[in-house]
């Protein structure tokens, strides 16, 4: 009897006992009656043959109740006495049954959370991330430009596709000013996610163009909170980085998407959505129905394809990412000057156009020879910079990234709106820090400065995912490590142990100790490293596939492949040599009779 | 001796039990009659003992039990062999004859 029907079924089993047992007296009865005992004798007599009723019951219930009990008592004696005779094989596979259930419980919660859970749209399945590559730049899966969108948007090849970028932006309300994360995005991207909007409206095709007056949304969270919920705020205006822009929508509360942010506001344009290199805007697209991603990737590689085309008949085109700098840059951040010179006051709005590049563009473009008084084209070529000074390479965009060739000129002469300050100190950034916000503040009240950080905290938030990811890597190949060895010990000490018998027939007949042990290890020795040679082999073999799968994680790595196995190798040896010896030890005459 | 009634020797119940259900599907009163009836009328069955006999039977996995109606037309439990059953006869059934013998051999030598 299974213990779910014990459980639940008891009352329904009773009824059935009832049953059976009342048969069996009115089948008696019959009998009697047929025999030729009167009918209300024959009842009396089957019941009083019968006997105790309600014992028989008691006892049929009782087979029931102790019945599920009993086995598992059984079972627990059964295993505790295993447990007594093998501790060390018994403790073997108890931690290889925990650590393999812990292992693909904490799997499974991170597949499950990243990978099964669905995506809070309708139909997320069909929501797809288009990604560029530029192969100069070694860029890889990067993100994509305005004409990339147009592009995309223009062929057709999805259903609907936006771009979108997440920000900081100051929100004044009542003549406060707070600091808020914004999100601006085409009307393709809230279209691809199927928002409805709680009140009024998304954007419109003709509001996603780059435009110095967006119009915006806000999230219902945001719109309770510091608008009270106004009803006649739609249709209204906001005061976002001092500019009024007008509310066409409420995005209901349920819609939420990564960075949280309070606002979204429609393309803002920032003068530089031209340059087709310029890519820094994240892209989301809807598939059409019925198309797959493959074939949706093969549309793509044409579309970059016809563009690289269009590309090429602009001969002498050098790529590089242009960065507007201060004369002081370079010092505040400590990057060495290689050749040449760094910028000056000079090179102003009305001096000739200059420009520094870094090793990595100097080698790329002209192979170590000395590129100070060549002169490059950017953009679409119609100026040309010389170039005065070559500096060393850096990490701009996190650790991970290799240093792409890289292009500075004078912000004097290529002004940006939206900067980066680097201060270098001798003594406390923070104190710094906040020096410099008044200073900034004392100069134009309406520009905050804030992401205030040290060169020490954006390493650690560059290293942060990357440590994350190794951390996790790390552990679940430690865990494989102890399981392979948990394992690999059990099977061969089993092995051994079960060549009790015929290793005290050899001692028996004369063997010495040391050349019966020899014998055993040798043998186990064989079978690991064949185990372990097949093992490297599959390990090189799925080397591309781990590539894949890591983001910039090294996949081969020389010490990891040269430790694991001499440590299974090792695990396998004394795996061998410890029962072999207790083995060799013990008195022939029982090891003959061992079982 | 027909008349003369013989209590049944301690666990051979089981074995019997599963004998008569090896005929096919058959009900508890039906099993002590035909007990009774192929023993003729040697062996005795106790209700007291059949019951809870056939539910030990049946929860150690070696009897199946289902109702439908019996030649009366009324509900009654009718029990199966299982294969685990019919294995468990089988070894109780040459354990027994081994018994048998060899008590059947001292008991000619002792003439």
């Amino acid at each position: 009897m299974h213990w779910f029907d014990w459980l639940f079924r008891r009352k329904s089993l009773d009824r059935q006992l009832d049953a059976e047992l009342a048969f069996h007296i009115e089948n008696r009865a019959r009998d009697l009656a047929r025999s030729g005992v009167p009918a209300t004798e024959a009842g009396r007599r089957a019941r009083l043959e019968f006997g105790g009723y309600e014992s028989v019951k008691e006892d049929c219930r009782d087979v029931r109740r102790w019945q599920p009990a009993e086995e598992l008592f059984k079972d627990l004696r059964y295993e505790l006495r295993v447990f007594r005779k093998t501790p060390a094989f018994s403790l073997a596979a108890i931690g290889t049954l925990a650590l393999g259930i812990g292992a693909c419980t904490s799997i499974f919660t991170v597949v499950d959370g990243v990978l099964l859970r669905p995506l809070p749209y309708p139909e997320p399945d069909r929501l797809v991330k288009p990604l560029t590559k530029n192969p100069p730049l070694r860029i890889k899966n990067g993100p994509a430009s305005y004409p990339d969108y147009l592009d995309w948007r223009d062929s057709g090849v999805f259903e609907s596709v936006g771009i979108y970028l997440t920000d900081n932006a100051v929100l004044s309300t009542g003549g406060q000013s707070e600091r808020v994360v914004i999100t601006m995005a085409t009307s393709g991207v809230l279209s691809a996610l199927r928002v409805r909007p709680l009140a009024g409206r998304i954007f419109t095709a003709a509001e996603s163009q780059p435009s110095l007056t967006p119009v915006v949304m806000l999230t219902e969270r945001t719109w309770r909170r510091r608008f009270g919920a106004d009803p006649k705020l739609l249709g209204g205006a906001i005061e976002l980085n001092g500019l009024s822009l007008t509310v066409v929508g409420i995005l209901p509360a349920s819609f939420t998407v990564e960075g949280d942010p309070e606002v979204w506001t429609s393309l803002i344009s920032t003068g530089d959505e031209t340059p087709r290199d310029n890519r820094y805007w994240s892209a989301l697209a809807r598939l059409r129905i019925g198309v797959t991603l493959r074939q949706t990737g093969v549309q793509l590689d044409q579309i970059s394809r016809w563009v690289a085309g269009e590309g090429n008949s602009r001969a002498g085109f050098l790529q590089g990412i242009s960065q507007s700098v201060t004369p002081d840059y370079f010092a505040a951040l400590g990057v060495p000057l290689r050749l040449g010179r760094t910028f000056s006051a000079r090179d102003g709005d009305h001096a000739p156009l200059v420009a520094i590049v870094n090793d990595e563009f100097a080698r790329q473009k002209f192979a170590h020879r000395n590129p100070i008084g060549k002169r490059i084209g950017v953009e679409d070529g119609k100026e040309t910079l010389e170039i005065v000074g070559v500096v060393g390479s850096m990490k701009s965009g996190g650790l991970q990234e290799s240093s792409p060739p890289q292009i500075y000129v004078p912000m004097a002469q290529k002004p940006v709106p939206v900067l980066a300050a680097f201060l270098r100190t001798a003594g406390d950034p923070a104190t710094l820090g906040r020096t410099a916000q008044q200073a900034i503040l004392s100069v134009d009240p309406d520009v905050p400065a804030y992401r205030l950080r040290t060169g020490d905290q954006l390493l650690g938030r560059s290293l942060a995912r990357r440590r994350l990811l190794m951390t996790l890597i790390s552990s679940f190949a430690a865990i494989a490590l102890v399981l392979a060895s948990l394992g690999l010990y059990g099977v061969l000490a089993y092995g051994v142990a079960q060549r009790t018998r015929e290793i005290g027939i050899r001692m028996a007949l004369g063997a010495a100790a040391g050349q019966v042990l020899a014998g055993v290890v040798r043998q186990g020795m064989i079978v690991a490293a064949v185990g372990a040679l097949a093992g490297l082999a599959g390990a090189l073999a799925l080397t591309p596939v781990l590539k894949d799968a890591l983001y910039n994680v090294s996949p081969l790595d020389a010490g990891v492949l040269l430790l694991a196995p001499p440590a299974l190798l090792l695990v396998a040896l004394l795996a061998c040599a410890i029962p072999a010896r207790r083995a060799a030890r013990i008195d022939p005459v029982l090891a003959l009779r061992h079982e | 001796m027909p008349s003369e009634k013989t209590d049944l020797l301690q666990g051979t119940l089981d074995m019997l039990i599963l004998k008569v259900v090896a005929l096919g599907p058959i009900h508890g009163y039906a099993i002590s009659q035909r007990i009774e009836q192929i023993s003729k009328d040697v062996l005795q069955v106790q209700q007291g003992s059949l019951y809870p006999a056939l539910h030990r039977l049946q929860s150690r996995g070696w009897l199946r039990a289902e109702w439908h109606a019996s030649e009366t037309g009324r509900d009654a439990k009718f029990y199966t062999l299982t294969k685990a059953g019919r294995k468990q006869l089988e070894t109780e059934t040459a354990q027994w004859e081994r018994l048998a013998e060899a008590i059947g051999l001292i008991l000619r030598t002792a003439e």
